[in-house]
């Protein structure tokens, strides 16, 4: 279970994580949804152990994560910006995961050659961004981990291989019972993985429900009004927002109810 | 800021061998050419130089490469590997990429460090051990002690670069800049002591830009004392590389860095990549150092460009000079504002901080011009004066006299340094200063006075003050200017420089004082003697003795009122080794310029008898020349060898009867294969070179006979004149 309470983070100033509170459940796909600026990838690196709270707690399994080798030793990260070594070929990083990882296992690295078409002798800079993806999960999920963050995991991946990792993920969690946390912007692509959602926006979780829940109980309308747009007193209005004459609303309650 | 970082205890590896691995592959390039470039400089250059230096030389070379090549390449490559090493800090994505592996910051840390230490330092004593192995197979022996000196100094050096470039890279968040820090403070307190004397220069009576450095700056820029301060000597028999006591300093500061290098990292958050410094708690530290580096040298810069350099005889300016330090410290603040900040919009915000500084500079500014402490009204109190040695070009045959505590005369000095100070205005006004009087033109000049006093609390004072002497030319004399030179302070020095115990202490050689040894005697432009010549041992000796004399009742003076006309000057140059038992010496040079006033050193130095003879165009294979140039080793029955002395790099020394006769029989023989040669005063003295002078004493005539000869090591008789067993005493 990863379990974060009250936590806030501050850069220069600026809140980022406003007393943010997320309970992700074992063995479960939880989707971390919220427009750009929202801080999804703050959350993410607070539960990978980068960044340090400024206060509240962070626990994955029940123990803290910044620092604890034991505990990031089951915890494998896929970044929105995948990074290697200078001139490091995929070979070259399996060899480093395999090093600090203890749950590295190679006949899963070899059995998902078919999954992912890369070339391993080549410099992983030098393959193209989505082939980099392609590569990150690739050593990420050999690393056979019990918890698995990804940031916008499949940004740059084409639909085939979308399909594909999704595939591989699932089963993952269905064998293994891993418990994933995914960030991403698009709802629309986390309603076929996700069994819970939340969404957050300036830095707090507004909503975290099971996806059935949410997509039971929440409802998003574009409405484009003549002149000026009214109080929409009686609805439980979440989220707001307008382009031009078109207001987008997100609103808590059942579809038929709301419209 | 709080170190206090909330952990879960777990047990963890003091060091990970995975990440290790990996920071030697990226580091690679850099390992091996440090080590390529030791092993060139080590085994390799050393085997190619042991067959031309020997034993003792090889030792010598041995350490001259750590002395010259140790820190330069300790400084360049500790830097380069921490660099490499760190930059990971620098990007927020790689920083994220390490932080984010199961892996303490405290073992990626030592790990990191541990790899930069042994990527020098292994391949290092590697290379040590080869020299050692491949030296020893060309015949060098006892070779251990000389490279474990080699291996230790340059494992001081390295682990001082290391933590020094180490706390440089973890100060900042920013690639390059951690370079840039180290880099600057590496001489920022050479540049910081030379601006500030400049300063002070230029508003404060008598003090001086000097070259040489305070102890404090030396101490603190570790490259600039090791090159002035340190160096190889022989001691007792063996090569030793000084400096050590300052090397365990600068063992114990890159261990003491590395600490606090190790202490940023715990507490430094992975979100200041990219930021120009790491830590917020330090960010004015960065920002009131630039200003003041900025407004020392660019404000120095600024004012000389646009002030100084017009015209040096113009009052400095204070206002000029204020203006110019807040133009270079403004620059220094809103730089480093912007860098921190990483926008161009920050002049608003910030010109309440520059309040601050801008008010420190104008305060520093009056402090100086206004000698708010004294420095320019400062003579020390007698008490307080160990000695102090006054400086004075051509008044006297010597330029500096050393007055010490207890002297009666001392006083003398200070009442002059007082009076100096006293008369500073009206001084100033006179130099310069141009007069016609009766058809002859006279003016005041300048010369400098320098007075260097050496505290009882081991500080120094130095002074030097530009000072007018009244000079006087005849506008009849068409050929040579004769210069009468007087001021109340140039006859002060004169009078100083008369003292008895004053004259000794500036040729303690001539009192016999200490070790020393004579070497050579130059003479030049002698009228007497046509050329130059070399004075022969004894000659050596009765013009010593002689210019003893002259010095004492006044016969010999400085060059100031010495005329040069019609070849009635002799020059002479004694040359004395000062040499401690067991150590190496010191080269002393002594010149004077003779007259015929000087009537006892006249005597002696147009005695042709005192002067050796011109053998180096003598043909040795002609048997009636050699018999002819060196009747003693030809005809040896008619002379006995009376004495055998010996000159080499540094020592001198003096041999045993016991091998006069070997000598006389093996010179014949070394000088017909080259292997000596006779001595030349065009040769020099090295360590693999010695002057060997043979007296010689002719039954028959009773008269003596000096010959001299350049002998080579590692020719036969090399072995016999550095037999220990074959010295006297």
């Amino acid at each position: 279970m990863i379990e974060i309470q009250d936590l806030v983070k501050t850069f220069d100033g600026f809140r980022a994580l406003d007393g943010l509170t997320l309970h992700v459940t074992q063995g479960g796909i939880y989707g971390l949804v919220g427009p750009n600026g929202s801080g999804k990838s703050t959350v993410i690196r607070h539960i990978t152990g980068i960044y340090r709270p400024d206060s509240g707690s962070v626990t994955v399994g029940g123990q803290p994560v910044y620092e604890n080798v034991a505990v990031k030793r089951r915890i494998a990260y896929i970044s929105d910006d995948v990074y290697a070594f200078l001139s490091a070929s995929l070979k070259d990083m399996k060899e480093f995961y395999r090093g600090l990882y203890p749950q590295f296992d190679t006949q899963r690295y070899e059995q998902l050659r078919e999954a992912f078409p890369l070339d391993e002798r080549k410099a992983i800079r030098h393959l193209s961004k989505g082939m980099q993806k392609q590569a990150a999960f690739w050593l990420a999920m050999c690393c056979r981990p019990d918890y698995l963050v990804l940031d916008e995991p499949v940004d740059g991946l084409d639909p085939v291989m979308r399909r594909r990792v999704w595939g591989i993920l699932m089963n993952d969690v269905a064998e293994r019972g891993t418990t994933v946390l995914v960030s991403s912007h698009n709802l629309r692509e986390l309603e076929d993985v996700c069994d819970h959602v939340g969404i957050i926006d300036r830095g707090r979780v507004l909503i975290e429900r099971s996806l059935s829940e949410l997509q039971d109980n929440i409802v998003k309308l574009q409405i484009a009004f003549e002149g000026e747009a009214p109080e929409l007193s009686g609805l439980d209005v979440l989220h707001r927002s307008a382009a031009g004459r078109v207001q987008t609303l997100i609103v808590r309650g059942r579809q038929a109810e709301v419209e | 800021m709080s170190w206090e970082v909330p952990t879960m205890i777990s047990k963890t590896p003091f060091f990970d061998k995975t990440v290790a691995r990996q920071g030697l592959k990226r580091t690679f390039p850099l390992w091996l050419t440090h080590a390529v470039v030791w092993a060139m400089a080590m085994p390799v250059l050393m085997t190619n130089i042991y067959p031309h230096t020997g034993m003792l030389g090889i030792g010598y070379y041995i350490l001259m490469t750590v002395h010259i090549g140790g820190p330069l390449m300790a400084a360049f490559f500790s830097m380069m590997m921490s660099e490499l090493l760190c930059n990971y800090l620098y990007s927020a994505r790689s920083v994220s990429f390490y932080h984010s592996l199961p892996v303490r910051r405290s073992a990626l840390f030592r790990t990191n460090l541990l790899v930069g230490l042994g990527a020098l330092l292994v391949p290092a004593a590697l290379i040590g051990l080869v020299t050692w192995v491949m030296l020893t197979a060309l015949g060098a022996r006892d070779l251990v002690p000389t490279l474990l000196r080699w291996f230790a100094a340059y494992a001081e050096y390295v682990i001082f670069f290391t933590g020094f470039s180490l706390l440089c890279a973890h100060v900042t968040g920013h690639v390059g800049i951690g370079t840039l820090i180290y880099a600057i403070l590496n001489f920022a307190a050479v540049a910081l002591e030379l601006c500030v004397r400049f300063i002070l220069s230029m508003f404060l009576y008598g003090v001086r830009v000097r070259t040489e450095l305070i102890g404090v700056t030396r101490f603190l820029s570790p490259l600039v004392k090791i090159y002035y301060d340190h160096g190889v000597l022989l001691q007792d028999g063996a090569r030793i590389y000084t400096g050590g006591s300052y090397r365990l300093r600068l063992l114990a500061a890159g261990v003491v860095m590395t600490l606090l290098a190790w202490l940023l990292y715990r507490v430094r958050r992975s979100e200041s990549a990219g930021e120009i410094v790491s830590e917020p708690a330090l960010r004015p530290v960065f920002k009131y150092c630039m200003t003041a580096g900025f407004a020392f040298i660019v404000g120095v810069i600024l004012y000389f460009i646009t002030y100084f350099i017009r015209d040096e005889q113009t009052p400095a300016s204070l206002l000029w000079f204020t203006v110019c330090m807040l133009a270079g410290g403004a620059i220094g603040y809103f730089v480093s504002e912007m860098m921190l900040r990483k926008s161009l919009r920050v002049f608003k915000r910030s010109l309440g901080g520059f309040a601050a500084a801008a008010a420190a500079i104008v305060l520093f500014c009056a402090a100086i011009g206004f000698d708010f402490f004294g420095v320019e009204r400062r003579v020390p109190n007698l008490d307080d004066i160990k000695s102090v040695t006054v400086e004075l070009y051509g008044v006297a045959a010597f330029d500096t006299a050393e007055i010490r505590a207890g002297d009666p005369w001392l006083s003398d000095v200070t009442d002059m340094h007082r009076a100096i100070i006293r008369n500073k205005d009206e001084d100033r006004s006179r130099l310069s200063r141009t007069e016609v009087n009766d058809g002859s033109q006279s003016w005041w000049d300048g010369q400098t006075v320098t007075l260097e006093y050496e505290l009882t609390n081991g500080s120094k004072l130095i002074r030097a003050y530009t000072l007018p002497a009244w000079q006087w030319v005849r506008p009849d004399e068409d050929a040579d200017v004769e210069q009468d030179v007087s001021s109340e302070y140039v006859d002060t020095v004169a009078a100083l420089c008369a003292y008895p115990e004053v004259i000794e202490r500036a040729y303690p050689m001539f009192w016999g004082e200490g070790q020393w040894y004579q070497t050579t005697g130059e003479v030049w432009q002698s009228a007497a003697t046509g050329d130059w010549k070399q004075l022969n041992e004894e000659g050596f000796k009765k013009a010593a003795e002689a210019l003893k004399q002259d010095l004492l009742e006044g016969r010999l003076h400085g060059w100031r009122n010495t005329r040069e006309d019609n070849g009635d000057i002799i020059e002479v140059t004694l040359g004395y080794i000062k040499n401690e038992t067991g150590r190496e010496g010191d080269f002393y040079d002594v010149h004077f310029a003779v007259t015929p006033e000087a009537g006892r050193t006249w005597a002696v130095l147009t005695d042709m008898t005192n002067y050796c003879d011109e053998l180096k165009d003598v043909d040795l294979s002609d048997p009636e020349a050699f018999g002819q140039a060196y009747p003693m080793l030809a005809h040896p029955d008619g002379w006995t060898c009376t004495g055998a002395s010996v000159i080499s790099w540094k020592s001198a020394w003096t041999l045993s009867e016991s091998v006069y006769d070997t000598l006389t029989e093996q010179l014949p023989g070394a000088l017909a294969q080259g292997d000596v040669l006779p001595w030349d005063y065009d040769m020099g003295l090295s360590e693999q070179q010695a002057r060997l002078t043979l007296t010689y004493c002719d039954q028959a005539a009773q008269e003596t006979a000096e010959r001299s000869f350049m002998i080579f090591e590692g020719s036969p008789l090399w072995d016999l004149i550095t037999d220990e067993e074959n010295i006297a005493g």
